[in-house]
Order: structure tokens, then sequence, then C-alpha cells
């Protein structure tokens, strides 16, 4: 075993191994869209965590991107209070 | 009316435009920062406390007291992501073919893109990540819905828009 796979695997008391990581990274391939990658195909787990990262990094410019617009439709919208307080009870 | 005189009151009057049209655009981007954290918190609420959850939840309380901290701590700013991205991926450059260090380094990625990420074993963090990605897209959903609405409250008159939102259940 490499220094480097020992150190880097600790996790506490106990030692992750390369299955398991395997594993966990298989069950995030699932939730990935599936544009993202052909789940027919065996694809490496450093592939699917890219995707990830990816997959997590539009999430949140959609987010940013969405605010923004949020932001300028309340600035133009013709709104009682009744209907903002609606509006502000469901993004809380 | 002396020309230089109409001249100069022109020009005071764009100045004045467009100062206006700055001031607006400012408060735009300062409400829909203040929408994203209140969106954050939200996500943050529902998670059902998960660490993820709490981690984001601290941050945004942050943010809503001092929007000077939103550079520093806000992990979606597109350019910081790529650039530390950059960084680790030309340390491990000649190292490329070993699958393992690779895995390595996108858990690193990850660590940075789910919030406390950095303080959790690997494991946990796979787990926090599914856990996040499915609240984030339920977020977006919301955000979109609510898109939706308002785009169509602009559009049509008040009374009818008044009637949509306020219809009994």
């Amino acid at each position: 075993m490499s220094s480097r796979r020992s150190r880097s695997r600790q996790s506490g008391s106990s030692r992750i191994t390369d299955e398991q990581i395997s594993d966990l990274v298989s069950k995030l391939q699932d939730l990935l869209p599936e544009a993202r990658l052909r789940s027919n195909d065996r694809v490496p787990s450093s592939r699917v965590l890219q995707e990830t990262c990816n997959y997590i990094r539009s999430l949140h410019r959609e987010v940013d991107d969405l605010s923004e617009r949020l932001s300028e439709l309340l600035a133009s919208s013709d709104m009682s209070s009744a209907q903002a307080a609606i509006i502000r009870s469901l993004l809380m | 009316m002396d020309h230089r005189f109409v001249v100069a009151v022109q020009a005071e009057e764009d100045e004045s435009v467009r100062q206006q049209q700055q001031h607006q655009q400012h408060l735009v981007r300062e409400r829909g920062r203040r929408i994203k954290a209140a969106a954050e918190l939200g996500l943050a609420r529902s998670s059902g406390g998960r660490r993820w959850g709490r981690a984001l939840g601290r941050r945004a309380l942050l943010l809503r007291k001092d929007p000077a901290t939103t550079a520093a701590i806000s992990p979606s700013v597109g350019s910081q992501e790529e650039a530390k991205q950059g960084k680790v991926m030309e340390a491990e450059a000649g190292e490329e073919e070993d699958e393992e260090v690779m895995v390595e380094e996108k858990v690193e990625l990850l660590r940075q893109l789910v919030p406390g990420g950095e303080a959790m074993a690997v494991e946990r963090l796979l787990d926090e990540t599914a856990d996040y990605i499915a609240a984030l897209r339920a977020q977006v959903g919301v955000m979109r819905a609510l898109a939706c609405l308002l785009s169509g409250l602009g559009s049509t008159p008040e009374k009818e828009a008044s009637a949509t939102l306020e219809k009994p259940l």
C-alpha cells in the first residue's frame, strides 16, 4: 500500500476502501441528469465526480440568474401588499 | 432663450437620468443579493438538520448581516472556483493516468462546492452531496415557478392578478 493512499483514506477510526468509494460514487451517478453521463458504459469515479461538480456549479449559476430575474420582476411588477406577503411566505 | 443655457440644462438632465439609472441598477442588484440570501436560508432550513444545511445556514446569515463578506465566502462566484480548480490541476498534471489521484482531486473540488464539505470525511461528503443536489434542484424549481408567476402578474391587469393569488384554497 502506498503511503499516499493510507494518508488520504483515513477517516477517524475507520479506513474507507476504494470499493466503498466506488459504491458511493455510483449512487451519485444516478442523480446526474442523463445528458451528462451515459450510464450504460462503465464510467470511472473521477469522471462521475467531475460531472457532479459541474452540475452543482450549473445549479448555483441558475440560482444566481433566477435571483437576479426575480429582483427585476419585483421591481417592475405592480403588486398589492397582500400579494407581496404571499410571495414572501413562499420564499422563507 | 439663450442656446448655451438650453444645452447646459439638457446636460444636467441627462446626467441626472444616468445617475437614476445607475441607482436603479444598484437597487436591483442589491435586491437580487437579498433574494439569493433568503433562498439559501430557506434551502438550509429545509435540509432536515443535515450538515450542509447547517453550514449553509451559517453562511446565509453572515451574508445577510454584511454584504461585504459575499465576495470572500460565496462559493458561487464562477471565476474563484475556476481559478482554484486550475491550481489543483496544474499541481497534479504529471499524474493524470493515476485514477486514484484523479478521484482525490475531484473530491477536493467537491469539498469546496458543498457547504461544510471541507470538514467532512469522504464517505459523508458523498452522502451530503447527494442530498444537497436534490435540495438545490427543488430550490431552482420553486424560484422558476415564482418567476413564472411574477412575469404573469406583470402583463395582466391588477384585478385579475389579485384574484388569482388570493383565491380561497
